[in-house]
């Protein structure tokens, strides 16, 4: 009895101490990735910055490989996408990253302005819906609405939206 | 403790007796929101845009240079002859120790094209002093910039003397005579908007700035606190008051805001800021008439206070003289028509008069100098 209990205080030492290299490992990667990921992106940034808009794309594809939930890489992806005028892989790329990262209310934002300029308030509408359900006085979410709303000739409703975005927007000021 | 008080005593009584060698009134310049004439300026740095060299206040000072700051916009016609102006000053005093900063306030982000394009602007005009950009406008908020162009003129150790608002016919001369005078090449000034100011004491100055940079972070109860480490310091220095009132109105005290702006234009009964805030703090207590008439008589001496004038549209709002209101906001828009905060309230008016189209359009044009495409 003596010995197996010696024994099971052995292989619970060796597991633990296998338990937090294992972890330390972990960490160590995961702090690597997090750091190659912040250099990625401020390149990305500032080539976006520069306007060199095909660098970006090659930029934010490493980043996702590394990261494939970073929000800020579909954001600029999406930028440099309608700023190269590929609209149509603009929105499938900004719905991907809704898809992959649902919270992200910069993402639908920017998907907002882009249905807005395609004239397809309805779809901008679905995303500004949500982002209000959870942030009633986004002020900027308010204002997209209300461009929604003159979209679809409801004047009223766009007119209410944006005194409230305004409202919002300068409190305080 | 009773040694402490007596010194205390010697030191005030020593103050009270210099006071007549103060010439005038201090006044705040009308300009800046958080600016007075007799205040040590705050300190401007940055990189000119065309030299790429680093440039700032703060150096100027030390070589005892005059210095003036000159904030503007590209999109700003009196600006533009503001900065002619200033050219041509630059010329005449060319071998006098006066330095100019020109501080650029066009959007709080601006992209490389657009820098190379004031950067063009610039060269195109041939402007022989330094341009910075100001980044985030943290300059413009500090200093309380209230419309463009706006010109703060200090004396050789930083302190302030002047500072006109806006570019009328006569500011090309009041900038003059103001150099002239600090220059000592003339004894007094011709215009009466140059004075000497109230110089604080640097305990109450410090707090004083230590509760703006609070304020501007919306950290109000912290602000108030500081704010009454600077009147204790010195009961005399206006701008704490002012900023009390301007603190106690955001916190929903505007009964309260009242007494503060009153002390603060008992302080200095030329407090521009002070007399604006009383004239909101009326308002906003309902006492729209003693608003009205607090507010015309401010914009009676300075027409271009647009905090004032804003209340003064609201006020004439609420007694239904919505052509006042329309007229009053839109001369406020000539002097800022990249201000927010003048388009929202005149689409509060055109809203108002049922014009809905123009009150979306005016909205529209807001919400795209707050939120610009991206």
């Amino acid at each position: 009895m003596k010995k197996l209990r010696r024994i099971l205080i052995i292989v619970l030492t060796i597991l633990f101490a296998f338990s937090s290299v294992y972890a330390q490992l972990t960490k160590e990667q995961k702090r690597a990735k997090r750091k190659a990921s912040r250099k990625l992106l401020k390149e990305v940034v500032l080539s976006y910055k520069d306007t060199l808009y095909t660098e970006v794309l090659s930029l934010v594809d490493s980043l996702l490989i590394i990261d494939p939930h970073n929000a800020d890489a579909f954001y600029f992806k999406c930028l440099a996408l309608t700023k190269t005028n590929d609209t149509t892989s603009a929105l499938n790329t900004i719905e991907e990253g809704i898809s992959l990262i649902p919270l992200s209310s910069r993402l639908k934002v920017l998907a907002s302005h882009i249905y807005i300029n395609q004239n397809e308030p309805d779809k901008a509408l679905v995303h500004l819906e949500s982002i209000l359900k959870i942030k009633p006085k986004e002020a900027e979410t308010l204002y997209l609405s209300g461009l929604v709303y003159l979209q679809k000739a409801d004047t009223a409703q766009a007119l209410e939206l944006f005194e409230k975005s305004l409202h919002y927007s300068l409190s305080g000021k | 403790m009773l040694y402490f008080r007596k010194i205390k005593f010697l030191i005030y009584t020593l103050f009270y007796l210099s006071l007549p060698a103060i010439l005038a009134v201090p006044s705040v310049t009308a300009a800046f929101r958080y600016l007075q004439e007799g205040m040590k300026i705050p300190a401007v740095s940055g990189v000119d845009i065309v030299t790429g060299e680093k440039v700032s206040s703060e150096s100027f000072i030390k070589d005892d240079n005059i210095v003036i700051i000159v904030f503007w916009a590209n999109w700003s016609k009196r600006s533009i002859e503001e900065l002619t102006a200033l050219k041509e000053i630059a010329s005449e005093f060319n071998n006098k120790p006066i330095k100019i900063i020109a501080v650029n306030v066009d959007n709080a982000e601006l992209s490389k094209n657009q820098a190379k394009q004031i950067k063009q602007f610039i060269l195109q005009l041939d402007i022989p002093f330094p341009t910075i950009i100001d980044k985030d406008l943290e300059l413009f908020n500090s200093f309380g910039v209230i419309a463009v162009p706006s010109t703060v003129i200090t004396d050789s150790s930083g302190i302030i003397k002047y500072g006109p608002a806006g570019y009328s016919l006569t500011t090309r001369d009041l900038i003059v005579d103001s150099l002239m005078v600090l220059l000592g090449l003339k004894d007094r000034a011709d215009s009466l908007a140059i004075r000497d100011g109230y110089t604080p004491n640097f305990k109450s100055l410090r707090y004083y700035n230590l509760a703006l940079n609070l304020r501007l972070k919306g950290l109000f109860k912290r602000a108030l606190s500081n704010l009454e480490t600077a009147q204790a310091a010195d009961p005399d220095f206006p701008a704490p008051y002012n900023l009390r009132g301007e603190i106690l109105i955001l916190l929903d005290k505007a009964e309260d805001a009242l007494l503060a702006y009153s002390i603060a234009i008992e302080k200095d009964s030329e407090f521009v800021a002070a007399q604006a805030g009383y004239g909101k703090a009326l308002y906003l207590t309902g006492k729209t008439d003693k608003a009205i008439v607090q507010l015309k008589a401010l914009l009676s001496k300075d027409d271009t206070f647009t905090p004032a004038i804003i209340t003064l549209s609201k006020c004439y709002v609420l007694k239904n003289k919505l052509e006042e209101a329309l007229l009053l906001l839109n001369n406020a828009r000539e002097l800022n028509h990249k201000s927010p905060v003048i388009l929202y309230n005149l689409g509060k008016v055109h809203q108002r008069n049922q014009e809905n189209v123009q009150a979306v359009q005016t909205y529209i044009n807001a919400l795209e100098i707050l939120f610009p495409s991206k």
